[in-house]
């Protein structure tokens, strides 16, 4: 018993040092924490929200995030450490996505995968503050608001399974692919 | 007082009133300590060690030490078989494992279903089988996810069903506790285990036990 405390006790006093080999870190955050340029924009939206604030830390930086659900959808507006907006996303049903679109991240995810299966689509919108504001709050959108789509998708190739998340244009064109790591689960099975 | 504070001293409540309450005849009061380590073998394999010991007033009641390998069953799934030796008061017996779990990510937390198929034997007793299934969720204390340095609440809930010389039982087991992620592959939990049996038949044998759990995954 008293291996084990010491165990635990010499664990814990070394936390900090093991803690700088972390890479990414999120945790909630009050209002008060918020960025003020953030805090305008959002209070500035015709609709008020209940918004949850999150703060993302990477190895070099810093996104503030607000997250909330209007008309049953989920939004993410991303801000960076200044509350400068960085993008929106907003997730949508696969089906609302233009069908000529569809069919060209299908002709990816058909070469990538053997059999695939998209478990959350997102609109990513990036573009200037008044572009995203206008977009947001009327759902105007600007013609040089650039439109993105990630979509995580549970991908078998031969006995290989993964979950990845795709980033396509616009056009449906591949930009990017990364693989999803999932976190240690031992204290959850044994 | 920071948020960190606040659930060490809400976990201290919990573990003093725990201990100060009353032994009773049906009633068991220990503590139960428990190192695990979680090793990746290769892509899909992965093997696990455990030890356990059970103190009663302060003496070593029963140790347990187990070795199980596993293998990734599709996304999030996995199967393993291992084997269990104890230790109880002079004498040994073995159990055999099988498991399949499933870990769900769901929107904030994480839900864990173990199905466990246990046969267990010993020089003293007759055989006994044993299929279990529990499940375990993992709440971030703060943001979406548990990161390093931060807390969780992990609550399981598990109900085993015995069978012994043509007889049954029923266990239930509820365990709430407090945990803390020391880096991404270091675990540190504290809380309560109860338990409780024999109630279909006669009357319900308890026990409580206070458990102190690391996690090491590498």
């Amino acid at each position: 018993m008293i291996v084990f405390l010491i165990l635990v006790l010499f664990l814990v006093s070394f936390s900090p040092v093991f803690s700088q080999e972390k890479f990414e870190k999120e945790r909630r955050i009050k209002v008060e924490e918020v960025p003020p340029k953030a805090l305008s924009f959002m209070d500035s939206l015709h609709f008020q929200p209940k918004i949850r604030w999150y703060l993302e830390e990477g190895i070099s930086n810093k996104s503030v995030e607000a997250k909330f659900r209007r008309n049953q959808a989920r939004y993410s507006v991303e801000f960076n450490e200044m509350g400068e907006i960085e993008d929106i996303e907003k997730e949508i049903e696969w089906e609302d996505i233009d069908l000529k679109v569809r069919q060209s991240m299908n002709q990816q995810l058909g070469m990538d995968c053997t059999k695939y299966k998209k478990t959350r689509v997102q609109r990513q919108f990036t573009g200037s503050r008044q572009e995203l504001f206008a977009w947001l709050n009327h759902g105007q959108k600007d013609q040089n608001t650039v439109i993105k789509y990630e979509i995580v998708v549970r991908c078998r190739k031969g006995r290989q399974v993964d979950l990845y998340e795709y980033l396509f244009d616009a056009e449906g064109e591949f930009v990017t692919r990364s693989k999803i790591v999932f976190r240690k689960s031992s204290h959850l099975e044994y | 007082m920071n948020i960190n504070t606040r659930y060490f001293l809400v976990l201290g409540i919990i573990l003093v009133n725990s201990l100060r309450t009353p032994a009773q005849d049906s009633r068991l009061i220990g503590i139960l300590p428990t190192a695990n380590l979680n090793l990746q073998v290769r892509n899909d394999w992965s093997f696990n060690t455990k030890i356990e010991t059970r103190y009663i007033e302060n003496n070593p009641n029963l140790t347990d030490l187990s070795w199980v390998v596993a293998k990734n069953w599709g996304l999030n799934s996995r199967v393993a078989a291992g084997y269990l030796i104890r230790f109880e008061e002079g004498e040994i017996s073995q159990r055999f494992i099988q498991q399949y779990a499933v870990v769900q990510r769901l929107r904030g937390f994480r839900l864990a279903h173990r199905w466990v198929a246990d046969q267990t034997l010993s020089s003293l007793e007759n055989p006994r089988i044993r299929f279990r299934y529990r499940i375990a969720s993992e709440l971030p204390l703060n943001g979406k996810t548990v990161d390093p340095g931060e807390f969780y609440l992990k609550i399981n809930n598990e109900y085993l069903n015995a069978f012994q010389d043509r007889g049954y039982d029923l266990e239930i087991r509820c365990l709430p506790t407090i945990g803390f992620e020391v880096v991404e592959t270091i675990k540190i939990e504290s809380g309560l285990d109860y338990r409780v049996n024999s109630f279909l038949q006669r009357k319900p044998e308890q026990s409580f036990w206070l458990t102190f759990a690391v996690f090491l995954d590498l």
